[in-house]
């Protein structure tokens, strides 16, 4: 099985006259890439903590990795992509972190990323949008836009990111990469700057499945300061094999939604699979699929409206606690989610009914994923230009599609995205989904797919 | 069934008030958008259907764990109370 984790371990061991040269490689990468303003806060000691990390000795020690910039980083700039946290040094590590440093790994940069999370292009940090490096008229997807750019570009082996609708799936897809979300609780979040509590969960960018599970077995830690966190024994490396029979359900006449240009892409890769397995085909009511969106829109902007009121009454960096001042340097989007999310807390009937259709829809979900997975195209199109965005291009109907990525945080169940077609800016891939804490099968069916796509 | 009896202007600009942020007629009309985008749960019954319960996936694991819910939140609380000034993205 593929693993540039792996690689590049053994290249440490042979081509290498000193690993030092090897990790020179990728600060050469993350210095060409500012161009693509994908990096927020470069760890200057790169090259001092990679010789510290050597001696530590598991899979993890010395290889690099860049975090986005919402997870809490001890005398490290974190500006969660926001001008109100700018200067803000935590006093504390965030789970991730600290379990990524003892495992040996070596932070390249923070990365850029849509304003506190909110906004899925790329196009909404306050520091700046994130360059697509194939084509600079398309976006990138987000909001963890700079992590797949970077992994894209080589400035580390692997990103970890959030994922509280599909902002680490989604941007893996129109990269060409593997996003993986692992089950609701699997992860701590402890020091991540929230964006929805009920949904939020750590995300994992890599190239390959092997590489995913490699990073999740290594976080899959149990963290008493994470009240969600839950230690099911689940070693997602350990464990990792290719399947001989999978139950695989398809949504029937999906396909009807994406655009041409992914549509044929969509149908051929169903087709490549129908060679090795079985196909189901499932049905998704039209009334439930255009509710997806609205549902997580109605969850989703009471609790960030919540957990923005963390920040008032303390300094944050440049910040004084004075809320006015605060909000004022705030950008369109979260504003916009703020005051909707304060809305929906006073009109209880639409947050209420918000929540009944998360309970339906889970249902349909679970019943929908059966024994086996759910397989869904990753996008309705690949990598839309920012004309598109900007001018409201694509029909609303091609956007149903994308919402399904979001199933899995509603759900709370994981869910990956691999790629299975790669052509410089136009790239597509599929979603898996089990159900809940199901995510040895996952990764083992996502490694078998992947393999059947090489 | 969600009431649009609100979402009117003055409504919203009350709203944004209380959230401290100022708004223009741009952002008022975004927010009106997405508001009568909710007018779709119409078409689902939802009547015998129970709200989504946060926090489902603890109370699992607290009987796995062998565990209460108040412990644990007990627990965090006291945390939360040792923690230093800034520590504050605690979820």
């Amino acid at each position: 099985m593929k693993s540039f984790i792996k690689e590049f371990n053994e290249a440490r061991k042979t081509e290498f006259n000193s690993s030092k040269d090897l990790i020179k490689l990728f600060i050469q990468n993350r210095n060409k890439c500012k161009k693509y303003n994908c990096g927020l806060h470069i760890n200057l000691n790169t090259l001092k903590e990679f010789k510290k990390c050597e001696s530590i000795g598991n899979l993890l020690s010395g290889v690099p990795f860049c975090l986005k910039d919402l997870f809490c980083t001890k005398g490290i700039v974190t500006t969660a992509g926001t001008k109100c946290l700018n200067g803000f040094i935590p006093t504390y590590n965030s789970f991730v972190y600290e379990q990524l440093l003892k495992n040996g790994a070596v932070l390249m940069e923070k990365s850029n990323c849509d304003e506190l999370g909110t906004g899925g292009t790329g196009l909404e940090s306050a520091y700046g949008p994130v360059i697509n490096p194939f084509d600079k008229k398309r976006i990138v997807g987000g909001s963890s836009s700079g992590s797949v750019v970077e992994v894209c570009q080589n400035v580390c082996l692997f990103a970890i990111a959030t994922d509280s609708a599909d902002s680490t799936r989604a941007p893996c897809s129109y990269m060409g990469l593997v996003g993986y979300k692992p089950s609701y609780g699997l992860i701590s979040r402890y020091g991540l700057i929230p964006f929805c509590p009920s949904l939020d969960t750590v995300g994992i960018i890599t190239r390959t499945v092997c590489d995913a599970a490699i990073v999740a077995e290594a976080l899959f830690v149990k963290d008493d300061n994470d009240i969600t966190n839950i230690n099911k024994n689940i070693k997602p490396y350990t464990d990792i094999k290719t399947l001989k029979d999978i139950k695989i359900n398809i949504i029937k006449d999906i396909e009807e939604y994406l655009l041409p240009e992914v549509k044929d892409i969509y149908l051929s890769n169903i087709e490549k699979i129908k060679t090795k397995f079985n196909v189901n085909y499932v049905e998704l009511e039209k009334n439930i699929l255009e509710c997806i969106g609205c549902t997580y829109e109605g969850i989703m902007t009471p609790e960030f409206s919540s957990c923005l009121n963390n920040f008032v009454g303390q300094n944050f960096g440049d910040s004084n606690g004075d809320i006015d001042e605060f909000r004022d340097k705030l950008g369109t989007k979260p504003k916009e989610k703020i005051i909707l999310g304060k809305y929906l807390s006073l009109e209880k009937n639409i947050y209420e009914n918000s929540r009944k259709m998360r309970t339906l829809i889970n249902e349909k979900f679970n019943k929908m994923i059966g024994e086996g997975c759910l397989i869904i195209p990753s996008h309705s199109f690949f990598a839309p230009t920012l004309k598109d965005i900007q001018e409201k291009n694509i029909d609303w109907k091609k956007w149903l599609v994308n919402n399904l990525l979001c199933l899995a945080n509603l759900n709370g169940s994981p869910s990956i995205t691999i790629p299975t077609y790669k052509n410089g800016a136009d790239n597509f891939g599929l979603n898996i989904n089990t159900k809940i804490f199901e995510d040895q099968k996952l990764i083992n069916i996502a490694l078998t797919l992947e393999e059947l796509f090489e | 069934m969600p009431s649009m009896i609100n979402n009117d202007k003055d409504t919203l600009i009350e709203v944004a008030k209380l959230v401290h942020i100022k708004v223009n007629d741009e952002l008022l009309e975004i927010i009106k958008t997405k508001i009568y985008y909710f007018n779709i749960f119409k078409q689902v019954n939802l009547s015998n259907i129970k709200p989504y319960e946060y926090y489902p996936i603890v109370l699992k694991s607290d009987v796995l764990f062998n565990d209460t819910v108040e412990q644990k939140n007990n627990n965090e609380i006291k945390s939360n109370k040792e923690k230093k000034k800034g520590d504050f993205f605690v979820l």
